[in-house]
């Protein structure tokens, strides 16, 4: 086996891996406060890349891309909040019985809807943006500058996360949202807003991922589909509701794919994701980090 | 889960009540055809899971069609031919398929009896239009294959099948042949597990087999919902092949040609692009410069001997679409007109005389003219194939009638040129 | 109950008065009635949310198909046998997610059957993936009418069965353990077994479904494996009215029969399907059935008690 080559592969797989992060960041830091899983999240993903292109090509320009992209999570973070407003909120104003049920109901339909609708608006074609950046060298792999920009924004995006959420007062009452809402609710915090502005940021962390990716993997209504698929084998691998079992379940993820493409078959690639995710659920299905759950 | 309010019932009865009324009234319409016109149906994917892009592109093709055919050729008969049946005009009526193969069938149901619709075609997914093809027979009805590629169309001889498409040995033939003639020897290929894909990494296999060509293929089938093939191109590269044959379609075409440009691969291996992709204006926008020395296989070209019919397409669509027309609206277009013409020639819109005067006639296409549809052996069953060129793209932003033709040798402007 | 069974014997002669079209649109709604129904069974009254369901169907078909393709099995050996296979597979599924809150089961279950699509879709060698593998048809006719009359059967089976099912002991075991399934171990059910059972149920009835219809529309393709087949599921089963007997049944009558009407539309139609869900579900969750319910509610309001169902 050609030594150069499975450095290459690795790296490759440490590099995708830690793009999807980002997904798995997004979904598993919404579960932590709203206790639920956005099927959706892939839409967002697919929203922040069509508002990507848009702004790029409407406004902004390819060499201004880096101002695009906070505006393209934003938006993605907007649509969400109104999303969380309209559709969830009734989950959490005990209006609804079976939390889990509607949550996924809503959420898939959700996807439905947003996946078709890009079609109608959007047309079936395929777009991207120019390249952010030129290509570089990462030791003995040739990397597409735009994959290697969106892997140094992804760093960014959530150093700045990990930042807010520990320095900040409002980073405070998310965690203390995350540990016991009652609690949370009992110290004043008002909890509907919380939901709906953490919703918005966990799908705008998706939106930036697709912003950051829409040079990479192009932007057609179906780009999210793939990503949601990542981002819950992320989630389930390193477990719900712990960041940093993410991050590390993004990077195995990532070499698993590439380790598995190259010793097994590439064709099946995005299957071994799907083994390693009902091997973990099977054997520990908390996930390599996560949260012991008490059944109320 | 809890009951709704009083108002969630009002507002749930109004809105299923609307869906219905509407329901209703669009079945109502289309069932109400007044059988004047002639009427032609077009069965095409026009949602997921089948390939909206494609059904969109024939669908407008069909379009072309009957405009062409209601306003250039003044409608069907006319004295025509010697047929004294009045001018008739046609219209077009049209099903989706979603790529499944039972709403193929419950849409040519619902063409033909529904609908009315003499002749049917539009099909781009094999899966769909092997369903739907017994009933074709069954129906009497001619049913001709747009773009759906596999053998099985017409090697299984229906009777009302036809098909304007090339078929996968033909392509094989086009490319293979092209790479002896560069004196190539190891081939790569990418091909996606569509009926597109594998039907086309077989059918190459077979031809190297059959004629023993001193050629080794490498075929990777992958995941057409896969976005990610760089690890299918490392391997390639590690491999160091002669050419590479990116055998996607959309979306994967366009990440085959990204990912192995970033990856060192491509235009340092040579690679060639399976369909008319590249005419396409978003080619460059999406590609950039990285998009330059593909080779490509297209089915025409300004240097070949467009038809005049040809011709109108091209200058309409792009009036009608804004657009520049490539070979799945071509191909649609020239469909609804070869069926046009054979009405003609049978002077009915009888179908089942519609299959026979398919059968022995001659017709004009967008691409020439003596286009037959005759009995012929295994595959070749009421087939005709388009004409088949490569061309390779030389400058970045260039047009496809500015790019030099590769193959045949016949019609060769300019060989095949690497990065320098 | 009688008037059921009118409603039945008429449905069954409809073929005299109907197309060969609309003929085939009703079997195909009554294949998804069978859908709608078990997985009504595994998701409304149990409380297993299980986003696998479609694939079970097709599980059945393959098996059946390649039996009788491969194997050179008769029709109907095909068709016990994907019955069979698929219900094993749910047995074995069930058993492996016992311990899975709602959530992680819904994510295995979608795991594995996007898996699975991707390995039928990939092993074309044997399935033919999405070129198609051609398949013998039961009856050997285009015509719909004797498999309306088939599907019929085994829709009317499939809920007379659940019906029976539900108000049985098993039954309540089922509510009881989606209710509270720690209430429910502690007052002694097996939640174990029947959680293995329900699924094992579901799972083969549906395989049987999806051969059948492999049988009758005469080719097989990975693209009735996608998610959105399953989205469609869950579509029916919502408009209709969830944890009701006939919410399924005219959920998948009404959205198979609105499809084919909006057929023309295309991309919008699944968008509208998708805003009336949402719709129902934020404004009115007890869905169409629901809707009827209270309607007969007002009109003759001393007759109208509840029915058995949840």
């Amino acid at each position: 086996m050609d030594v150069t080559l499975l450095v290459q592969y690795g790296l490759a797989g440490l590099v995708i891996g830690v793009i999807y992060c980002l997904m798995a960041v997004g979904i598993t830091f919404i579960y932590s406060i709203m206790k639920m899983i956005n099927w959706a999240m892939g839409e967002f993903f697919m929203i922040g890349g069509y508002l990507q292109y848009l702004l790029i090509t409407g406004w902004l320009g390819s060499s201004r891309w880096y101002l695009a992209l906070p505006l393209a999570a934003v938006g993605a973070g907007l649509l969400g909040m109104l999303v969380q407003r309209v559709l969830l909120r009734p989950m959490f104003v005990g209006q609804v019985e079976r939390l889990d049920e509607y949550a996924t109901i809503v959420t898939i339909s959700l996807t439905v809807l947003l996946r078709n609708l890009a079609v109608v608006v959007f047309g079936p074609y395929q777009f991207s943006p120019a390249d952010y950046a030129p290509p570089v060298m990462l030791g003995p792999l040739p990397l597409n500058g735009s994959r290697f920009a969106a892997f140094v924004g992804t760093i960014v995006l959530l150093g700045v996360f990990a930042m807010v959420m520990r320095w900040t007062w409002f980073g405070r009452a998310l965690r203390a949202a995350a540990q016991n809402r009652l609690g949370a609710l009992c110290a004043g915090i008002n909890l509907p807003r919380l939901d709906m502005l953490a919703f918005g940021i966990g799908v705008g962390l998706a939106g930036a991922a697709g912003a950051l990716l829409a040079p990479v993997f192009l932007v057609f209504p179906q780009s999210g589909a793939l990503s949601t698929v990542k981002g819950f084998e992320i989630i389930v691998i390193g477990g719900l509701g712990s960041l940093p079992g993410s991050i590390v379940g993004g990077l195995l993820l990532g070499l698993v794919e590439s380790l598995g493409s190259v010793f097994v078959s590439p064709s099946f690639r995005d299957v071994y994701g799907f083994g390693l995710l009902l091997l973990i659920l099977v054997l520990r299905p908390t996930g390599l980090w996560g949260e012991r759950t008490r059944e109320a | 889960m809890k009951g709704g309010t009083e108002m969630g019932q009002r507002l749930v009865v109004t809105v299923v009540g609307g869906m219905l009324i509407a329901a209703l009234a669009a079945g109502g319409a289309v069932g109400s055809a007044a059988p004047a016109p002639v009427t032609l149906g077009v069965l095409t994917p026009l949602s997921p899971p089948g390939d909206p892009a494609a059904g969109q592109l024939i669908e407008r093709g069909a379009e072309l069609g009957i405009q062409y055919i209601n306003t250039v050729m003044g409608g069907l008969f006319g004295g025509k031919g010697g047929c004294a049946l009045p001018a008739t005009q046609v219209r077009l009526a049209v099903e989706d398929d979603s790529g499944l193969p039972e709403k193929a069938i419950a849409g040519f149901r619902r063409l033909v009896s529904e609908d009315h619709a003499v002749a049917v075609w539009g099909q781009f997914h094999s899966s769909a239009m092997l369903a739907a093809a017994p009933l074709a027979d069954q129906l009497g009805v001619p049913f001709i294959s747009t773009q759906a590629s596999a053998a099985d169309i017409t090697a299984k001889h229906f009777k009302a099948v036809f098909r304007t498409h090339p078929i996968d040995p033909d392509r094989a033939a086009a490319w293979l042949g092209w790479i002896q003639a560069q004196g190539w020897h190891k081939v790569a290929m990418l091909a996606e597990n569509t009926d597109y894909g594998i039907g086309l990494a077989e059918a190459t296999k077979s031809l190297i087999a059959a004629k023993k060509m001193n050629v080794t293929l490498d075929a990777v089938i992958f995941d057409r919902t896969s976005s990610d093939l760089t690890p299918q191109l490392l391997k390639f590269k590690a491999e160091k092949p002669d050419v590479l044959l990116n055998v996607g379609v959309g979306t994967p075409a366009y990440l085959i040609i990204k990912q192995a440009h970033d990856i060192g691969l491509f235009p340092q291996v040579p690679m060639l692009g399976s369909y008319d992709f590249p005419v396409r204006p978003e080619y460059w926008k999406n590609l950039g410069a990285a998009g330059n020395y593909l080779a490509f296989i297209s089915y025409y070209h300004p240097r070949m001997a467009l038809s005049p019919l040809g011709k109108w397409a091209a200058i309409e669509y792009a009036k009608r679409y804004k657009d520049v027309a490539i070979y799945s609206n071509l191909n649609s277009f020239g469909d609804a007109v070869i069926l046009a013409e054979a009405m003609n020639q049978a002077c009915s819109s009888d179908p089942t005389k519609i299959i026979a005067a398919l059968e022995r006639g001659r017709f004009d296409t967008w691409i020439g003219s003596g286009a037959t549809f005759p009995r012929g052996a295994g595959v070749y069953w009421h087939q005709w194939s388009p004409p088949m060129v490569i061309l390779q793209f030389t400058q970045t932003d260039e047009t496809y009638d500015q790019a030099p033709i590769l193959y045949p040798t016949a019609m060769k402007t300019g060989t095949y040129t690497g990065p320098h | 109950m009688g008037l059921t069974l009118a409603g039945l014997v008429l449905a069954g002669f409809l073929p005299a008065v109907l197309g060969d079209y609309p003929v085939h649109v009703l079997t195909v709604a009554c294949y998804y009635v069978i859908l709608a129904s078990t997985w009504n069974l595994i998701a409304g009254y149990t409380g297993l949310f299980s986003l696998a369901h479609h694939v079970f169907a097709a599980i059945g078909g393959y098996a059946s198909a390649l039996l009788v393709v491969r194997a050179g099995a008769p029709v109907p050996i095909g068709i016990a046998a994907g019955a069979i296979l698929a219900g094993a597979v749910g047995y074995v599924i069930g058993a492996l997610t016992l311990r899975l809150r709602a959530l992680y089961l819904a994510l295995a279950t979608w795991a594995f059957a996007e898996s699975m699509r991707v390995v039928v879709s990939m092993e074309y060698g044997i399935t033919r993936g999405d070129l198609g593998l051609p398949v013998p048809t039961l009856f050997g006719t285009a015509s719909p009418r004797v498999y309306y009359e088939v599907f019929l059967l085994l829709a009317a089976a499939t809920v007379a069965g659940l019906a029976l099912l539900l108000r049985s002991k098993i039954g309540y075991r089922l509510r009881a353990i989606r209710d509270d399934e720690g209430a429910a171990r502690a007052a002694g059910i097996n939640t174990v077994r029947w959680k293995r059972f329900v699924f094992a149920l579901s799972s083969g009835v549906a395989g049987l479904a999806g051969a059948l219809y492999g049988h009758y529309i005469g080719l097989l393709s990975p693209a009735g494996m996608q998610f959105d087949e399953m989205a469609l599921i869950i579509i029916m089963v919502i408009l209709g009215g969830q944890r009701t007997l006939a919410g399924p049944v005219i959920g998948a009558i009404v959205v198979e029969g609105a499809s084919e009407s909006l057929r023309a539309y295309g991309q919008l139609r699944m968008v509208l399907f998708a805003l009336v869900v949402l719709g129902l579900m934020r404004l009115y969750p007890p869905g169409l059935v629901g809707l009827a319910r209270a309607a007969w509610a007002r009109l003759a309001p001393r007759s109208a008690r509840g029915g058995a169902d949840a």
